[in-house]
């Protein structure tokens, strides 16, 4: 008996099955985001536990035009890579690579704006002082992620801080976009220095385990989409309809990582 | 068994080119109509409660449209519904235990 | 059906010795690859139990001759002169949990019978996704490897429970920034991983890649039962996953999802933002953990169901009634879990809600156990080892779920609520439940993975052996639950029965944990003619005389044995149900579910319309 008695091949990797009118991937991606709803399901449903809970609920701590912005980005990438399903379905190479291309790039700049909005979290501060004083500003220098552990920790700790408050958000001076005069604060009034991280508050903790989630989605999502443009191409020529469905089954997932942000952009930043 | 399907043929290039542009146009709309909502002084349970009703409007057209759910099989819309009757009680249950505590959930 | 030349099909060029055995893509050895790991997890986390035992029966006392080894090992601040410490004793209690439950037997029930039988039973040459099948027993391991290596990293390994409450898992170790909770909470997000995709796999072949003729009512119930377990797994997992995410933020980068306001620990204000709620892990953790446990007994009950109809050689009864209370208990599970939390202060309005899903979910589970029961009437039983352990199964289950009833109700809870008479029921359920179970899976298709049978008579001695140690280890626990026990105490309870007020139950129940212990080692030397049967079985086993040496209906028997790769010489066609052990005119009392040319003894099912050819 030969050790293959036959072509083992996996039925419906292609044709579909005709009772379920289906191919295996689009099941077991349709499966995979069942699971991903349920994923974020649980990051949501920490979110309105927490915001239910707490006294306050900080809010517009997030830059609405750059969400806004990356929201459109989501969108037209949305579009641009059902475009490339539809250009391999018509046969057109070439449009596939533009538009798979397109969408590609649309999620790095997302990518970007999205790295220039932690950043700024990272270089924005909170400082208490000893005398009971609380402000939040920046520091000379825009240094990323410094604490008052790790301040002290330096071989030669400076003996003083530059600091520049935020302009206060009631009285007079409220919604000046200039920061008011720029403070010396001696190292050792301070009792608490720390960046806008998720140890700030658990709005902050929320929002950079929701974001930062959604980001690795994206990341990931660069990642096959880019494959497929690149080195994945290939199968295009040897097997093109298996090449579409696997098109069509990254498109898929990347939709959902766009359904994901529509729920967290008005979730985050708006509300 | 149900009768076997046919694949999905493509659609005609040009009406769906614009579909793709409503649908583009649809979504950004329903954008700004939620950033439009969430700037204008409203009581925050109203607020809250119109601009989800947008975000699931827009999400609607996401699932609908771009992952051609309404012409979906029945099967994976039923495996998706299941999935939101788990969503929802995910959602509502852990909220509903935290009002009906016999002491404050948090202090 | 053979497919487009060249898609998907096989590379038919010899494999190299990696790609066979090591990342192989064939169901069948990854199966194989679970069952072994899975079986060295269980008895790893046996080996945890049986240390913690000896600190329970003499507490205080140095453990002989593994002392000194965890002295040498874990060094003193572990175990100083070969005394179990306190801290030792809560992360082998830790690590028993989880290493039973995530690495043992899920990946036995679910990822070694699941990958090895499902796709032999529905007639298909693989799972859907075979390299996805892959990748997840690799995760699988690497999740085992970092569970394993955290025992032995400064601190030691995780110590807040299988169940890691906050805020205890966040202060504990806080010196070392990557503690055994790290390492936990990593650990359990490779797992989590491998699991979703496995469940994937299993949903996606059970769907799509039955043979010609399998409609849904033609499964065999172990099928039924695997893709419920699936289900449960693919959405139960992920709130997990994300509660694990959360609290490695809390733990690695200070915040406070799980921390409330104002939390003091050893007389220092934590300097957390609070806001956080402890609750709020144990909603997410439970939400899974509850569902997790109808994945530890679904698989089983399909296992036993197999092995009853095959040896009562009588259909199975109520086959329709079996496969809807399946999909009922997959369902149902999703509402029940804050039967977990009837301590935290809930309301009673909410907890009468998951008091009535949980009364709810009783009766379908009742409804299987009493239907395998009435599958033994009119029989004509067969007592080899496989029977005798699925037999034991129904009472040991029955006894486990009974045990759950007051712990289901919110009021009586309350007494029994982190007791011992909580660990005596799950146990059950478990141990003598579905571990009874997984062995009369192995003993019942061990010839057809081998082509040999294992011996009878050394397996009715473990059987029996077995049966009556797991009593004496777990049936005094409800006992000393009643008295008001608490469990996880490393020193057993002793401080409970110090008191003068305390009643004179208590202390019985203190003296019955030497009893236990010695019985629970005495369950672990049982097991030594099953290991040594188990190996000597693979060399010199009797051979099997058949490919279908049991005489069996489903389609996992159809193949050569043991199945090459492909599973089928040629592509079975089912023309009937699983179980039709129905006599003929020349003797034989069985018809195999592809077997052509005999009248069907139902309506036969719709013809099915060829598939397209690929032009």
């Amino acid at each position: 008996m030969s050790a293959h008695a036959h072509a083992m091949t996996i039925p419906h990797t292609v044709e579909p099955r005709p009772d379920t009118g289906l191919y295996n991937a689009r099941l077991g991606l349709w499966l995979f985001l069942a699971s991903e709803v349920m994923l974020f399901g649980a990051l949501f449903s920490s979110y309105i536990l927490l915001r239910v809970g707490a006294d306050t609920w900080p809010q517009r701590q997030l830059s609405i035009p750059l969400g806004t912005l990356n929201t459109f980005v989501l969108i037209l990438s949305s579009i641009s890579v059902v475009m490339a399903w539809l250009s391999l379905k018509r046969k057109d190479f070439g449009r596939f690579k533009l538009w798979q291309g397109a969408t590609v790039l649309l999620a790095l700049l997302f990518i970007t704006v999205k790295s220039f909005e932690y950043h700024d979290k990272f270089t924005h501060y909170y400082v208490q002082t000893r005398d009971g004083r609380e402000m939040t500003g920046h520091l000379e220098g825009k240094p990323f992620n410094l604490s008052l552990a790790r301040l002290q920790a330096l071989p030669n700790p400076p003996a003083e801080i530059v600091f520049h408050p935020d302009a206060p958000a009631h009285g007079p001076a409220a919604g000046q976009a200039v920061h008011s005069e720029p403070l010396k604060l001696p190292l050792a009034d301070l009792v608490k220095l720390e960046a806008f991280g998720p140890w700030r508050n658990t709005f902050y903790g929320i929002y950079f385990v929701l974001t930062g989630l959604h980001a690795l989605h994206v990341l990931g999502g660069i990642l096959v989409l880019g494959y497929f443009w690149g080195p994945g191409s290939r199968m295009w020529f040897t097997e093109p309809e298996r090449f579409t469905n696997r098109i069509e089954v990254a498109g898929l997932y990347w939709h959902f990582v766009e359904l994901v942000w529509i729920f967290l952009f008005p979730t985050l930043y708006l509300l | 068994m149900t009768t076997p399907v046919e694949p999905r043929a493509a659609p005609a290039p040009e009406s769906s080119a614009r579909r793709h542009k409503l649908i583009l146009a649809a979504l950004v709309a329903c954008t700004l109509v939620m950033v439009t909502l969430a700037l204008l002084p409203l009581g925050t349970g109203l607020k809250v409660a119109l601009v989800l009703t947008v975000a699931t409007l827009e999400a609607g057209l996401v699932a609908g449209v771009l992952m051609h759910l309404v012409e979906e099989r029945k099967l994976i819309v039923s495996i998706l519904v299941l999935t939101g009757i788990f969503f929802v009680g995910l959602l509502l249950l852990p909220i509903l235990s935290e009002v009906d505590h016999a002491r404050h959930f948090f202090k | 059906m053979a497919g487009t030349i060249g898609s998907a099909s096989e590379h038919h060029a010899p494999q190299s010795f990696w790609r066979r055995y090591i990342f192989s893509t064939d169901h069948k050895v990854v199966g194989i690859q679970y069952g072994l790991t899975a079986l060295v997890f269980l008895f790893i986390g046996y080996g945890l139990m049986a240390l913690m035992r000896w600190q329970l029966a003499y507490p205080g006392q140095p453990i002989p001759i593994f002392g000194k080894l965890l002295l040498a090992v874990l060094g003193p601040d572990m175990a100083d002169k070969g005394i179990m410490s306190p801290d030792l004793y809560n992360s082998f209690g830790a690590m028993h949990g989880t290493i039973m439950v995530f690495l043992a037997i899920v990946p036995l029930a679910a990822g070694a019978f699941g990958n090895y039988v499902v796709p032999l039973q529905i007639g298909a040459p693989d799972m859907a996704f075979p390299k996805l099948n892959m990748m997840s027993y690799w995760v699988y391991f690497c999740g085992g490897v970092i569970m394993l290596v955290s025992f032995f990293i400064p601190g030691g390994a995780a110590k807040s429970g299988w169940t890691s409450y906050s805020p205890l898992a966040t202060v504990t170790d806080a010196g070392y920034l990557i503690n055994g909770q790290t390492l936990w909470l990593i650990g359990m997000v490779f797992l989590i991983t491998s699991s979703l995709l496995g469940s994937i796999n299993f949903i996606t072949t059970i769907i799509q890649l039955r043979a010609r003729g399998l409609g849904w009512m033609r499964l065999p119930f172990f099928v039924w039962a695997q893709l419920v377990t699936a289900f449960i797994l693919l959405l139960a997992f992920p709130p997990l996953e994300a509660a694990g995410v959360l609290q490695l933020c809390d733990n690695l980068f200070g915040s406070s999802f799980f921390l409330p306001t104002g939390l003091v620990v050893g007389g220092k204000p934590m300097e957390v933002s609070g806001g956080g709620s402890p609750l709020l892990w144990q909603h997410l953790f439970w939400f899974l953990a509850h569902p997790e446990v109808y994945v530890l007994i679904l698989p089983a009950m399909g296992i036993v169901a197999e092995v009853l109809a095959n040896n009562t050689r009588k259909p199975l009864f109520g086959y329709k009634s079996l496969v809807y209370s399946a999909i009922a208990i997959g369902f149902i599970s999703f509402l029940v879990w804050a039967h977990h939390m009837y301590l935290t202060g809930m309301g009673t309005k909410i907890s009468t809600f998951f008091q009535t899903t949980t009364m709810l979910i009783s009766i379908p589970s009742v409804v299987i156990l009493t239907t395998l029961m009435l599958t033994l009437w009119g029989g004509s039983i067969r007592f080899n080892t496989p029977m005798l352990f699925a037999l034991a199964f129904l009472p040991m289950f029955g006894i486990g779920g009974l045990t759950g009833l007051p712990l289901g109700f919110s009021a009586t809870d309350i007494h029994l609520h982190d007791t011992y008479y909580v660990i005596g029921h799950f146990h059950y359920v478990v141990a003598p439940g579905t571990i009874f179970a997984l062995f009369a899976g192995i003993y019942y298709w061990y010839p057809k993975v081998t082509g040999r049978l294992m011996n009878e008579f050394w397996g009715k001695v473990h059987f029996a052996l077995s049966l009556v140690f797991m009593n004496l280890v777990f049936m005094p626990m409800f006992i000393q639950g009643l008295e008001g026990m608490h469990r996880r105490m490393y020193d057993g309870g002793a401080t409970y029965a110090a008191g003068p007020d305390v009643a004179y139950g208590l202390s019985l129940a203190l003296k019955l944990n030497v009893g236990i212990s010695h019985a629970a080692w005495l369950l672990g030397l049982a097991q030594v003619p099953f290991i040594i049967n188990f190996f000597w079985s693979l060399f010199r086993g009797k051979r099997v005389e058949s490919d279908n040496p049991w005489q069996a209906t489903t389609l996992e028997w159809a193949t050569p044995t043991p199945p090459p790769h492909g599973n089928f010489l040629e592509e079975p066609v089912v023309c009937r149900g699983p179980y039709e052990y129905v006599p003929d005119a020349t003797g034989r009392d069985f018809l195999p579910q592809n077997e052509p040319g005999t009248p069907p003894t139902r309506q036969p099912a719709p013809a099915l319309t060829p598939q397209t050819q690929p032009a």
